[in-house]
């Protein structure tokens, strides 16, 4: 009995150091940093030290330290819409964007090379200063991000003045809308679902439907933009027309398998660049109506810019997603995935070649330039419809990818595809020159 | 092994304690540093002691690598602090050789010892002065004093004698006759709980209701008394936050610092944050912030330590506790005479909590109370005390 209690009392004590050590160990190795906090003087030393600096692809910096009066200032470039992506760092707003996610490399005086185009950036900001949305630029290639304009934005150069005007702006200027802005993509979609219907063999190039401008679902009806009649029509001008009628009917014959292609075009996860984003939504339960809803981009379906723009880059890049970047990191280890065979990206992108010659994307043309493009016009909840674009050019060989989304900017022709070809133009007028 | 060889072996180890840790000594003036040489010698005396008197010493090296880590750190935090230190460990070691020449297994002064506990804090209530809203502090003449930290041993003395003296009757009774034979022991101890919560000190307080819960647990062994000890524990637990502001904000601060940042939680999250900062291998002596945690060099030294010597130098510190509550239980089951066992055990135990309450605190595994790490921390009175203490387990301890 009492070699029991002896025995007792010592695993007792033992238990209590045990405790102890475990939760020491949680704080002091495996517990996250907590040396960003506000509160934390080694937080506040960091403003005293020097800081690497960040740099666009071609060298340019983005942000620099400079030593003035014994003590380093942040400096950044005039192109404030970078305040999205590189963020901001300092002492009294903390830190965001690259600034934040790369503090480890920063902090230890290393440069920072992004894959950013300092000058396209710029281009693009000034071309979408008026406009609320966003343009995200990639290359279909490598995944590489060459451009990312959310608007509106903060002035880095006004930013401590109108700190408390930016909190109260109705228009959310802290928002990187091309990463965590969630819209319906509406009849952007309908490239990936063409390419899920070639894939699953329920079209073929010679299918031909009977559009009358409506389909009536169980007892509910989609129409065509404006209710038009297409008459009859083949897929790739379904496309170009942007017929609802035969999109919801594909989704409707499609069904569960539509889900699968929409997981692995990238939707409803992270693109994991390294800066906040939202994940978007996709249903899970998905009957009868809802069917056809998911066939014109609308219902329950949510995605941001960055990942329509990923799709666009995927069937540039011959049905093969690469997983967006913003640092050129050569240990970095990216997820690339076939979404599409080759055969059925270049069904998909001579069908966007015709919405831009001939379609709804007309105003997406630039010269010189085979630009293969997809409008759209998405149902908003909260007012006026959200005006869509996503794209690549050239079209045989492609160089670059867009997503444009203008915030409650009306129809995807005449608003977003506009935007775009004039973003296309500045793209190649600038890498022309550079040849 | 030869014995002598032993002892040679020994005094090597000692050698080497005392150069790991004068090897830190470019942090602060030599003017500074041979205090620290003063410190060596006390305690290699003490040893030569110890050796003489045919008494264990691993105890004195534990308390060496602790008082070490302890010094090195009072030093760098600001030399003055170790001056005083200094006096601390000069008496306490006085009363460690005091110590060493008493037969514990024969003293019998059961309730000299709890009318001292009880004058003592009654003193400290009437004629003390409050440091941080706790009135535990007394002067004799040019010296200040904490009574509760020779207290603490006095009354483990006190509880273990008593039941010793009363085991028989606790063997044989349950129920209300054993309430009656434990009565006159709770009431002692229960007043004196009380004084404490009146002068507002509630640590110690929670350090002698442990011992006593695990002491009666121990010794009565009955489980419906852990089970009362529990009860009264939270209950009291909940009433002190309910009457007493100052116990209301540290649950609160405990619980919810990140609420609290800028008031109550402050002194955790700085604890946290230092901790943090340190890793695996800490961020080297010297080169800690910590330092700007309030208490740093009494309550939050073990912060610091955190932080300068990383996750390796705090274990380094908890596994020195460990071993030195492994090294006195040893003794007390080597021990033939129970009334010797006891008072071994009961001292662990005071050291058990308090290592627990002290660093529990800062890691926030318990609410955080405001003592001193044995050994470690700044502070005389509680360095005096836990000398005391070293020194009647080193007494009760036999070389074979």
């Amino acid at each position: 009995m009492h070699k029991r209690y002896e025995l007792g009392l010592f695993l007792f004590v033992s238990i209590l150091f045990a405790a102890m050590l475990f939760t020491l160990a949680y704080w002091q190795v495996f517990s996250s940093t907590l040396n960003d906090h506000l509160l934390n003087p080694r937080y506040q030393q960091l403003f005293c030290n020097p800081r690497g600096s960040v740099l666009d692809r071609h060298g340019n910096i983005l942000a620099q330290s400079l030593l003035i009066d014994g003590k380093y200032h942040r400096q950044y470039t005039e192109v404030s819409s970078l305040i999205h992506v590189i963020g901001y760092f300092h002492d009294k707003y903390g830190l965001t964007g690259i600034e934040k996610t790369y503090n480890d490399v920063l902090a230890r005086e290393q440069n920072l090379t992004t894959t950013i185009d300092l000058v396209i950036q710029s281009k693009i900001e000034k071309i979408f200063t008026d406009y609320v949305g966003a343009i995200v630029l990639l290359e279909p290639a490598t995944g590489a991000i060459i451009a990312m304009v959310s608007s509106p934005f903060i002035d880095y150069a006004r930013m401590e003045l109108d700190w408390e005007n930016y909190l109260l702006d109705p228009n959310a200027p802290f928002v990187n809308r091309a990463l965590q802005g969630l819209y319906p993509p509406g009849s952007v979609l309908k490239p990936l679902i063409l390419g899920a219907a070639y894939e699953e063999e329920i079209i073929n190039a010679d299918s031909k439907w009977d559009d009358q401008g409506e389909l009536s679902i169980d007892g509910r009806v989609i129409k065509n933009f404006g209710g038009n009649a297409l008459g009859l029509i083949d897929p790739a001008n379904a496309l170009a027309f942007s017929s609802n009628v035969v999109f919801a009917e594909i989704a409707l014959k499609l069904q569960h398998s539509l889900l699968e292609y929409l997981k692995k075009a990238g939707l409803g996860q992270a693109t994991q660049i390294g800066l906040g984003e939202s994940v978007g939504n996709l249903p899970n339960k998905v009957k009868g109506f809802e069917w056809g809803q998911i066939g014109i981009g609308q219902g329950e379906l949510l995605v941001t810019p960055m990942q329509m723009a990923v799709i666009s880059a995927t069937i540039a890049n011959n049905g093969v997603r690469m997983q967006p970047y913003l640092v050129y990191d050569s240990l970095a280890i990216r997820k690339t995935e076939r979404v599409f065979s080759r055969t059925v990206a270049a069904k998909i992108t001579e069908a966007m070649i015709l919405a831009v010659n001939n379609g709804t994307a007309s105003l997406a043309q630039v010269s010189g330039v085979a630009v293969a493009g997809k409008t759209g016009t998405a149902q908003s909840p909260a007012g006026e419809d959200h005006s869509w674009f996503i794209g690549f050019a050239p079209a045989n060989a492609p160089k670059v990818a867009i997503a444009v989304v203008v915030e409650h900017g009306g129809f995807g022709g005449q608003v977003a595809a506009p935007i775009a070809g004039e973003v296309l133009k500045m793209y190649f007028d600038l890498t022309q020159e550079e040849r | 092994m030869n014995s002598r060889i032993g002892h040679w072996f020994e005094l090597a180890s000692w050698l080497l304690i005392c150069l790991v840790t004068l090897s830190t000594l470019n942090l602060v003036s030599l003017q500074e540093g041979w205090r620290l040489g003063l410190l060596w010698g006390t305690l290699f005396l003490l040893w030569v002691v110890s050796k003489l008197a045919r008494k264990p010493t691993a105890g004195l090296y534990l308390v060496a690598i602790l008082g070490g880590i302890g010094s090195v750190f009072l030093l760098r935090l600001d030399p003055s602090y170790f001056v005083n230190q200094l006096n601390g460990w000069l008496v306490g070691s006085l009363l460690f050789i005091l110590a060493l020449f008493i037969d514990w297994e024969k003293v019998r002064y059961t309730w000299f010892f709890g009318f001292l506990s009880l004058g003592l804090t009654l003193w400290t209530l009437i004629l003390g002065y409050e440091v941080q809203g706790a009135k535990a502090w007394i002067s004799i003449g040019p010296f200040s004093f904490q009574p509760i930290e020779v207290t603490k041993v006095l009354l483990t003395l006190f509880l273990v004698n008593f039941l010793y003296q009363n085991r028989l009757e606790i063997s044989k009774k349950s129920g209300i006759e054993l309430v009656k034979v434990l009565a006159p022991a709770l009431l002692l101890f229960f007043i004196i709980f009380g004084l404490l919560v009146l002068q507002r000190d509630l640590g110690p307080g929670l350090i002698l209701f442990m011992v006593l819960c695990t002491l009666m647990f121990y010794i009565v062994k009955r489980v419906s008394l852990l089970i009362l000890a529990i009860g009264l524990a939270l209950g009291g637990g909940a009433a002190a936050a309910l009457l007493f502001p100052h116990f209301k904000m540290r649950i609160l601060a405990w619980l919810w610092p990140w609420d609290n940042a800028y008031d109550s939680g402050f002194q955790i999250l700085q604890g946290m944050f230092a901790l943090n900062n340190g890793g695996i291998f800490g961020v080297g002596l010297g080169e800690g912030l910590g330092t700007q945690i309030p208490a740093i060099h009494t309550d939050y030294l073990f912060a610091l330590i955190g932080e300068e010597m990383g996750f390796l130098g705090a274990s380094v510190v908890l596994m020195s506790f460990f071993l030195l509550v492994c090294w006195s239980l040893t003794i007390a089951k080597r021990l033939k005479n129970i009334r010797g066992q006891w008072i071994a055990i009961g001292i662990s135990l005071v050291w058990v909590y308090q290592v627990f309450f002290v660093v529990g605190g800062i890691i926030r595994l318990v609410p955080f109370s405001g003592m001193t790490l044995p050994f470690v921390s700044y502070g005389s009175s509680s360095l005096i005390a836990n000398m005391l203490m070293i020194g009647i387990i080193t007494s009760l301890g036999k070389v074979h």
